[in-house]
């Protein structure tokens, strides 16, 4: 059977900065993202034929490609599921549309204010409605309405199932932070935080802490992808998609609340498949990018990914293994959502490809090949990237 | 005078009508298939185990214990405001372990709430001719 490996490369990567207000249009972000990409990959905007971009995003492809002045668009899609589907299904259906000549430069990107709230509702507020329809209408009228309230309850279930504690959950905070110390681009540079600081801080869902709770950001990310041929020619060294996977279950429907209720979960559909398709094991990932939007989530994609087994993950992100330089498994080592912006996890593909191209800030050394994982508990996505 | 807000009330969706129609009667109905006797939460068209469309709505006993909680502190929508902090919970029914509903317990103190404690439906009046089920302790 054919694959997608080795097929396409990341060749460009582009950001805003990342801000509680950027001060302009979502579509301003969007466009200075991607011609910021391009300008990385030594590419023109004209030179894109491809668009995907999260379904979330509210900048439409038209509109973008006659920003980008793109008078052929081949390729146009959209990746579901927000964090789940975003940070790496867009680069995926990129591959895929790049793999398969549907077409030779495809764009991912996020673009948002999610932050300042000019044109996105900021994710941590309710939506406020009149009534709340379909699956809505199980939770908000007791008033769950947050992802962190949602998740909450999936952590104190982990925390009596398997004596998970809070202070597991700070440990993967901690070590976002101190990975944003030294980066330039991090919200929370210049802001470190202690174990002590985390178990400090206000409740927002018991047992989920202010400091279990992702950043809100306004900002843009993009990643362009095309051909492993035609990277070869291009500024940088390419960094290869060696594989990726999506995965959901069919139980989905809640799954923030029920998370642990199946054997099965969106993660460990991903894992069953991404590490064959690579050909690579997970003692052989040199970097792993976990999409962390709240601490408890990050511990259990650990296990759904194969790191350890369900109901180890405590003990595992606990014992400095995800700390730059020291630890055996560098994790988000630009900060990741918790701290360096949330760009909807856009920017963990963007500090993947630095790693591998050796010029991350806080670099692991020698990184051959990194993990990138999308939201875990909703439908996600993950790759496996090689330099 | 102002209203205090509140929280929205569910809007039933076509699959689902029996459901709200049973808690504003006062019962708690689960969908179950006609046809392989399994139950199934939330209330869809479709048995996931025999691809049967035909379904029924069985009385349960309401009974059930804490599968989960959470007591929130950061109000994140207006009617939340003068609530907080307050308790949501999911009850994991007697009749069958999939049964997981997200809910409020009442008749408790939020410190007083332990997964697994057992707890019996009641049904609140949420607004007019909308009923919701919460549990108390047993």
């Amino acid at each position: 059977m054919e694959t997608l490996k080795d097929k396409t490369a990341i060749v460009g990567v582009g950001h805003t900065e990342y801000s509680r207000d950027s001060g302009r249009s979502e579509m301003t972000l969007a466009a200075e993202a991607i011609c910021n990409a391009v300008a990385d990959a030594g590419l023109k905007p004209s030179d894109i034929d491809g668009i995907a971009k999260y379904s979330m995003d509210n900048n439409d492809h038209v509109h973008l490609a006659a920003n980008l002045g793109i008078r052929s668009l081949r390729f146009f899609a959209d990746a579901p599921w927000g964090g789940g589907g975003g940070p790496v299904g867009s680069v995926l259906l990129g591959a895929m549309a790049v793999a398969t000549g549907m077409a030779n430069c495809v764009v991912a990107f996020r673009a948002m204010n999610e932050r300042s709230g000019r044109g996105t509702n900021r994710f941590g507020l309710a939506v406020v409605r009149q009534g709340a329809p379909g699956a809505r209408g199980y939770v908000e009228p007791y008033g769950l309405f947050s992802p962190a309230q949602a998740v909450a309850l999936s952590a104190r279930r982990h925390m009596h199932l398997y004596g998970t504690k809070s202070e597991h959950f700070g440990a993967i905070a901690v070590t976002c932070r101190t990975h944003a110390q030294t980066n330039p681009n991090a919200v929370m540079r210049g802001r470190p935080l202690t174990i002590e600081d985390h178990q400090s801080s206000r409740m927002i869902a018991d047992p989920l802490r202010l400091h279990d709770c992702c950043l809100e950001t306004d900002g843009g990310a993009a990643v362009i992808i095309t051909s492993a041929e035609r990277a070869r020619d291009l500024r940088h060294k390419p960094v290869y998609i060696m594989a990726g996977a999506f995965g959901a279950t069919d139980r989905n429907t809640q799954t923030m609340v029920k998370f642990l209720e199946h054997p099965q979960s969106e993660s460990s559909v991903v894992a069953q498949e991404l590490f064959g398709r690579a050909g690579v094991a997970h003692k052989d990932i040199d970097v792993c990018f976990i999409y962390d939007h709240f601490t408890p989530l990050v511990l259990m994609a650990f296990e759904e990914l194969g790191f350890c087994k369900r109901g180890e993950g405590g003990p595992f992100v606990s014992d400095g293994r995800l700390l730059w330089p020291s630890g055996s498994l560098p994790f988000n080592t630009s900060g990741g959502n918790l701290s360096e912006g949330y760009i909807h996890g856009m920017q963990n593909t963007i500090e993947a490809v630095r790693q591998l191209r050796g010029e991350a800030i806080n670099q692991v050394e020698d990184a051959q090949i990194a993990l990138v994982a999308s939201g875990n508990a909703v439908p996600t996505t993950a790759m496996i990237l090689h330099r | 005078m102002a209203e205090t807000p509140n929280f929205p009330s569910p809007i039933p969706d076509f699959d689902a009508k029996e459901f709200w129609d049973g808690c504003n009667r006062g019962e708690l109905l689960m969908q179950r298939c006609a046809a392989c006797g399994k139950f199934r939460w939330l209330p869809q068209p479709m048995c996931p185990f025999c691809n049967s469309l035909k379904r029924e709505w069985v009385k349960v006993s309401g009974r059930g214990k804490v599968y989960s909680y959470t007591i929130v502190t950061h109000p994140v929508h207006p009617a939340a405001v003068s609530r907080v902090p307050y308790n949501v919970a999911q009850v994991r029914l007697d009749e069958d372990p999939s049964l997981i509903l997200v809910t409020n317990l009442v008749e408790i103190g939020n410190e007083d709430i332990r997964i697994d404690m057992p707890v019996q439906v009641v049904f609140e009046e949420h607004e007019a001719g909308v009923k919701l089920p919460k549990f108390k302790p047993l």
